[in-house]
């Protein structure tokens, strides 16, 4: 997921910022979003790339998923899980979800097992 | 770099996982994540040790040998492909890594406790039911008839 930020404000005397987060293909403005002041004593300031990278583990993925969640969900997305056997006739014409956690940065993967009942 | 993958699937009571790596491939495990018990290696052989222990040891599986690594159990260790190695491993994920592990040979087991058996190559038969590689049972109490016809591989682990 691509992602942007918005420093609304930086305040030197307490080194904190105001910032707002959003993904960047989203249909709403970043201006839209509410912001949140974060403090910079917490953020490796070396060079912009490591301000970026700690800006968003610090606080920007939390913050973009806990928006995303909170946005609602068009009646033709709302989806449901599927498990066990799969005939994927059943699915055709079905709103399925997927959780981006199956593609894992470790390389995990779902091993293929069958329980069999006798 | 050399890569490798991991396959996990939870089978109730305990975990499967697989590995498919390089030869090379180089890779360490989490303690929190090191649930393994048993191993079964389907080609390779794989270098395994505490981590900073300076101590090893090699699993070589090419005599199709079920290989118990509760040593590693909840243990921080590192890992080194010594070949391109597949394997399968036997995770406890109750707190309780006291279980046996054995490949069946017999044509009849019986179960007392609770268990797992799963097959991991060819085509055996479990009370006439046939199964296949990644095929698992949890079976209950009682007796078992086993076919193992010419090329079956069925691991049985039971709760100690």
């Amino acid at each position: 997921m691509r992602t942007i930020f918005k420093i609304g404000e930086y305040n030197e005397d307490t080194n904190s910022i105001f910032v707002k987060f959003c993904r960047l293909h989203s249909t709403k403005s970043i201006d839209d979003y509410s912001g949140k002041v974060v403090n910079c004593d917490d953020l490796d300031v070396s060079t912009c790339e490591s301000f970026v990278k700690s800006l968003m583990e610090k606080s920007g993925s939390r913050r973009i998923t806990k928006e995303e969640e909170s946005e609602p969900i068009l009646d033709s997305n709302k989806s449901e899980t599927i498990t066990g056997k799969l005939n994927i006739n059943d699915l055709v014409g079905k709103v399925i979800e997927a959780n981006v956690e199956v593609v894992d940065p470790r390389n995990r993967f779902m091993l293929p097992m069958r329980k069999i009942e006798l | 770099m050399k890569t490798f993958k991991r396959y996990l699937c939870k089978c109730d009571t305990w975990m499967a996982c697989a590995y498919e790596a390089e030869k090379g491939c180089i890779g360490a495990e989490y303690k929190s994540e090191r649930k393994q018990i048993f191993q079964y290696i389907f080609k390779g052989s794989v270098r395994v040790g505490k981590l900073f222990s300076g101590d090893s040891k090699i699993i070589d599986g090419s005599k199709g040998k079920l290989i118990d690594l509760r040593e590693f159990y909840n243990v921080d260790t590192v890992f080194e492909c010594l070949e391109d190695t597949s394997l399968f491993g036997f995770n406890a994920i109750d707190d309780d890594p006291n279980w046996d592990g054995k490949i069946v040979t017999e044509s009849k087991i019986t179960i007392t406790g609770k268990s797992a058996l799963v097959c991991l190559g060819g085509k055996p038969t479990v009370n006439g039911k046939e199964l296949v590689k990644y095929d698992y049972i949890n079976p209950d109490n009682g007796d078992y008839t086993i076919d193992l016809k010419t090329d079956g591989v069925l691991l049985l682990f039971t709760k100690a």
